[in-house]
């Protein structure tokens, strides 16, 4: 989360309902087409992606979350003290879109706008059987301040635009804020804890790290 | 997953030079998907970057996986590697760091591989691989090798000790000033490691290096304060690990696919445990991590079997729950607050360390929820109602209700229409039937699933009726009560017991009810069998010798532990691994329970001697012992006694041993009396015990000394057999027969001392004075024969001291001379033949042909 030497750590958690393919979405970003072959990782459950634009060093941590239902009460455990989320729904199903609405409603309780949310239509392959409108989903991004995208893992079209922008979003606002003078903002870890109360006091012993 | 390695390429000197001075190639990159390798910052010598190097290191797309350099050369990428032909024999491959996308504007963007060395350049020794620190072992190299000596570690130990002693007792502090405690160690161990001035120039050019220090510092202050740390920590957390504990241990009949993992999935379960059942061997954080890491690794293995499958955090999430439910490990809380509260070093909670530690914070929490109570009953129930019968059990039970009448009237004789009939008359009379005897496929009866199934009304009813047995026993040997205990039923419980179901039943692993209701931490059970019943056994040991305080202490649960020690429980009782329940102490509260337990009950058994003692010594003399065989035990209850005293000696357990025999350890001692010499019998000596014996009442629930088991064992017998030298000459003070032999085999107490070799024991025996030497068991064989059997000179020696006859033949007509001989026993032969000698020297020389065997061995 934080930058450590000119390099940004953000940490983008991946929330949506099973089967709308957000799985295949980072797997398609992070071992893009040029490298499946060699460089394959199966688990998509913790996946890491370097990027670099105008000299600035990112390291996305991107996080799959538990997404069946029995784990839906775990969800605050993965997405605490995240800079990002991408929020996937399918097009061709009008349910996942208002899964989505709820997991909104849900960051925003919990982490506030601290975290930059991006609504990202997948399946624009099958746009033949779209049941959630572009404008539809357009106009309640907006209303609640997320980015909105229409990707299709598939054929690989908007993939890389969307986390792009999600970066750069989520450099900018650091950027902002460290120049504000409250470098350490970002934070989150110690409030938004559910789970419970002896875990969530304060780490003020990071500052034993002498140097020099 | 990547190799944790990082750097910045931007102040790579080889990647300045390419943006820098080769634009075009940065250009072609992005048209035409070159990939650019990097090797890491340090494994590249400035002078070395030259035009050649750099195009050997732009790789252009080929077929498949291979791909080839600007410099026309052939490499191939597998596995995060790269394969290439050199003239070097044998590093042909170099590993992948990281990956990394740079972006020219919003579309055009070319791909950067830092690699751990230059392809197709020569191996500099200077060039070591880029050091990742992931064990304990790695972080003490490193100090090791960075320092150029032990200094550092030398003090840092140093400090570590120091702490040690200055804060003995800080695991009952709160979680924050451990955690100030702990981090103000670790700065100053920083500091000291600071001083050395080679990591100093080090650590300032480098930051990697830096980083690297710090992990291994603490690394190794962590190893120093060792298990320490993890005690204050489980103390912390006592609370929360013992409500899992009783979650996971009530959950034992989960099986995969209830929690729907994956099938794909069965095959590396096996592995994956064996990787987390280590957690508890480490005491550092980045070993912990590391350890959890690998299972995660092991997981995600068994998904690439299969193509096109990938591993998700589900996955994941239920594997992980699955494994804390299958392993022994008893703080899971305690090691999740270790993990994420002790790692000083490292403060990005990005990586995939974190993604782990959420993971494993997920699946306790998941353990923890309603959700997983749900799917738990669920597996429960229908495991118990897999039954053969057609009928479903709660039709049973229903019909039980409504025809409690008919079981007495009712004959087990159905008279059907014809055999295979199916009329309603004849269904209905085969129902009644298989109600009364039924039984599912693990050989539970109606009463063992009701008291499963927490079934109260049926239970009533069924004892009620009493058709069926209360103490009958399923395929794994337990009984209703086990099950009633098991679950946590105390109203069954009670129930059973008042029928006269037996609450000392063993099932196959020696398990008592008390024993199961400890296990899963039912406290009202546990208050159940202890307030309810008299004769419930506290200290027996199971198949493991665990007692169900072991277990109890095992999982944590305090409460429990407090009610065992207030009723009986020892706390010397060793389990099979050798283990009291001092050992097995997880936490500072417990600790602190036995050793004021500990205190208290030594104190009572000393009360209770001194009350006791002198007609107990009284009674023992008076009685008239057998002297062949030990006395028989008068009745169950003394026999049940009698195998307690002998296990209790067995394990060594001096109080318990005194608290059967109702005296205490320094019984001897506090008892006196004037007696004319100690084994005076004269009237006036006994007189005067009488007079004692007439003051106090003799305790009946006390079992005398020279009781035998079913075998004839006596304790004196036990306490020979095991060396429990201590015991033993308490036993003979107190008037145990030395010559009481077992039933069948004929031992006595010396034989076995023999056998075993227990030398102090012979010398115990011996001294006693009316010890016979020369007694033969079945195969008569004497003491003697046995010790040059085993070839134990020593007790040869101290038998012939005391009169053994080395020429005695057993049954089969051999002497323990001959033995001895024809083993070529030497010293022993020797011994034998000088004691030999004595005796005929005495007798008057008379020839005995041993000459022969004494050349033999020379």
């Amino acid at each position: 989360m934080a930058t450590n030497n000119g390099i940004y750590n953000f940490k983008v958690v991946l929330l949506g309902e099973g089967c709308v393919g957000k799985t295949s979405l980072v797997l398609r970003y992070v071992e893009d087409k040029f490298n499946e072959n060699h460089i394959s990782t199966v688990q998509a459950s913790f996946l890491n992606k370097k990027i670099n634009f105008d000299g600035d060093h990112v390291n996305l941590a991107i996080w799959d979350t538990a997404g069946q239902e029995k784990f839906h009460a775990l969800g605050p455990i993965y997405y605490r003290s995240s800079n990002g989320a991408v929020l996937v729904y399918d097009i061709t199903d009008e349910d996942s879109f208002n899964k989505v609405k709820n997991w909104v409603k849900e960051l925003r309780k919990m982490l506030g706008t601290d975290i930059h949310l991006a609504i990202v239509g997948n399946k624009i392959d099958l746009a033949r059987d779209r049941h959630v409108t572009l404008e539809e989903a357009q106009v309640y991004s907006e209303k609640v301040g997320a980015m909105h995208f229409e990707t299709s893992a598939k054929l690989n079209e908007g993939v890389d635009e969307l986390f792009l922008a999600l970066t750069e979003k989520m450099v900018h606002d650091y950027k902002l804020k460290t120049n504000n003078g409250n470098s350490h903002r970002q934070n989150l870890q110690n409030a938004v804890n559910v789970v419970d109360d002896e875990t969530s006091v304060n780490s003020s012993t990071g500052s034993c790290c002498g140097r020099g | 997953m990547w190799s944790q390695y990082d750097e910045n390429l931007c102040e790579n000197p080889f990647f300045e030079e390419i943006r820098n001075n080769h634009s075009d190639i940065i250009r072609r990159a992005t048209e035409e998907n070159w990939v650019v390798c990097v090797p890491r910052n340090g494994a590249l010598e400035t002078a070395d970057i030259s035009i050649e190097t750099i195009l050997d290191h732009v790789l252009l797309h080929g077929a498949g996986s291979s791909f080839s350099t600007l410099s026309k050369k052939q490499v191939c990428v597998k596995n995060k590697q790269i394969y290439f032909d050199s003239n070097q024999l044998f590093s042909n491959n170099v590993d992948i760091l990281f990956e990394e996308t740079f972006y020219l504007g919003k579309t055009s963007k070319y791909t950067v591989w830092c690699i751990d060395r230059p392809l197709f350049l020569r191996l500099k020794c200077s060039s070591h691989s880029a050091t990742v620190l992931e064990s304990l072992h790695d972080c003490i190299d490193f100090l090791w090798v960075e320092s150029l000596g032990h200094d550092i570690l030398d003090n840092l130990r140093m400090l570590v000790d120091t702490f040690i002693q200055d804060h003995q007792e800080f695991e009952t502090e709160n979680l924050q000033c451990q955690k100030d405690i702990i981090g103000n160690l670790y700065s100053q161990c920083l500091q000291t490691s600071l001083k050395n001035k080679t990591v100093r120039e080090k650590s300032m050019k480098n930051r990697q290096f830096l980083e690297n220090l710090k992990v291994s510092v603490e690394t190794y202050m962590q190893y120093c304060l060792g298990k320490k740390l993890m005690f204050a920590v489980n103390t912390l957390l006592y609370q929360t690990d013992a409500v899992i504990n009783k979650i996971v241990r009530n959950s034992y009949s989960l099986r995969f696919k209830d929690l729907n993992i994956p099938e794909k999935f069965c095959t590396v379960i096996t592995s994956a445990k064996c990787e987390l059942n280590k957690i508890n061997n480490y005491v550092t954080v980045l070993d912990k991590m590391y350890c959890l890491k690998q299972v995660f690794d092991v997981v995600c293995n068994a998904g690439k079997q299969q193509e096109s499958e990938c591993v998700t955090s589900d996955d994941l999430l239920q594997i992980l729950v699955f494994l804390i439910l299958k392993l022994n490990v008893s703080n899971w809380a305690a090691n999740l607050i270790f993990l994420k509260e002790f790692r000083f070093s490292l403060l990005d909670n990005t990586d995939q360390n974190s993604y782990c530690l959420a993971t494993l914070e997920a699946a306790i929490e998941f353990i923890k929820s309603n959700q997983f109570l749900e799917i738990r009953n669920l597996a429960f129930n229908s495991s118990v109602c897999s039954c053969s019968s057609q009928l479903s059990i709660e039709d049973i039970f229903k019909q039980v209700k409504e025809h409690k009448i008919n079981f007495e009237s009712e004959k087990k004789d159905v008279t059907l229409c014809h055999p295979l009939c199916a009329c309603d008359k004849c269904k209905s009379a085969i129902q009644d039937c298989e109600t009364e005897d039924f039984t599912n496929d693990k050989g539970q009866n109606l009463l063992i699933i009701a008291s499963i199934l927490g079934n109260c009304d049926v239970v009533e009813i069924l004892l009620e009726e009493e058709t069926s047995d209360v103490n009958f026993a399923d395929c794994q040997g337990k009984t209703s009560v086990h099950y009633a205990a098991q679950h946590g039923f105390q109203d069954i419980l009670l129930l059973l017991v008042n029928a006269g179901a037996n609450i000392n039943a063993l099932d196959y692993e020696k398990n008592t009810a008390l024993h199961l209701a400890c296990n899963s931490g039912q406290e009202n059970c546990v208050k159940a069998i202890l307030y309810s019943t008299v004769d419930a056994e506290v200290n027996v040991g199971n198949f493991f010798g665990d007692t169900p305080l072991h277990l109890a202490t095992k999982w944590g649960y305090l409460d429990i532990i407090r009610i065992l020690l207030e009723n009986g429980a020892s706390i010397i009782v060793r389990n099979n691994r050798n283990q009291t329940v001092l050992n097995l102490a997880t936490n500072c509260y417990v600790l602190q329970l036995f050793q004021s337990f500990g205190m208290r009950q030594s104190a009572t058994i000393c009360k209770s001697i001194k009350e006791n003692n002198p007609v107990l010594v009284n009674e023992r003399r008076a009685s008239q012992v057998c002297t062949e065989h030990g006395l028989k035990p008068k009745n169950l209850d003394q026999s049940k006694k009698i195998d307690l005293l002998l296990r209790a000696i067995e394990s060594n357990d001096l109080p318990l041993t005194c608290f059967y025999l109702g005296f205490s350890c320094n019984a001897a001692l506090s008892v006196k009396r004037s007696a004319c010499h100690p084994l005076c019998d004269c009237d006036k000596c006994s007189k005067d015990d009488e007079a004692v014996d007439s003051t106090t009442k003799a305790p009946s629930q006390i079992i005398h000394i020279n009781t035998c088991n079913a075998e004839g064992y006596t304790p004196l017998h036990i306490a020979a057999k095991f060396g429990r030298t201590d015991i033993l000459r308490l036993l003979l003070d107190d008037g145990a027969l030395p010559n009481t032999q077992t039933y069948k085999t004929l031992y006595t107490p010396l034989h076995l001392a023999c056998f075993y070799q227990r030398v102090q024991v012979v010398r115990e025996l011996l001294k006693c004075g009316s010890c016979k030497v020369d007694l033969q068991d079945t195969k008569g064989n004497t003491p003697l024969f046995y010790a040059c059997v085993k070839n134990d000179v020593k007790i040869v020696e101290i038998l012939l001291a005391n009169g053994a006859d080395c020429t005695k033949k057993n049954y089969s007509g051999r002497s323990p001379l001959q033995e001895s001989e024809d083993n070529l026993q030497y010293r022993v032969f020797k011994l034998m033949k000088n004691s030999l000698g004595c005796v005929l020297g005495r007798d008057g020389g008379q020839g005995f042909g041993v000459g022969a065997g004494d050349n033999g061995l020379f």
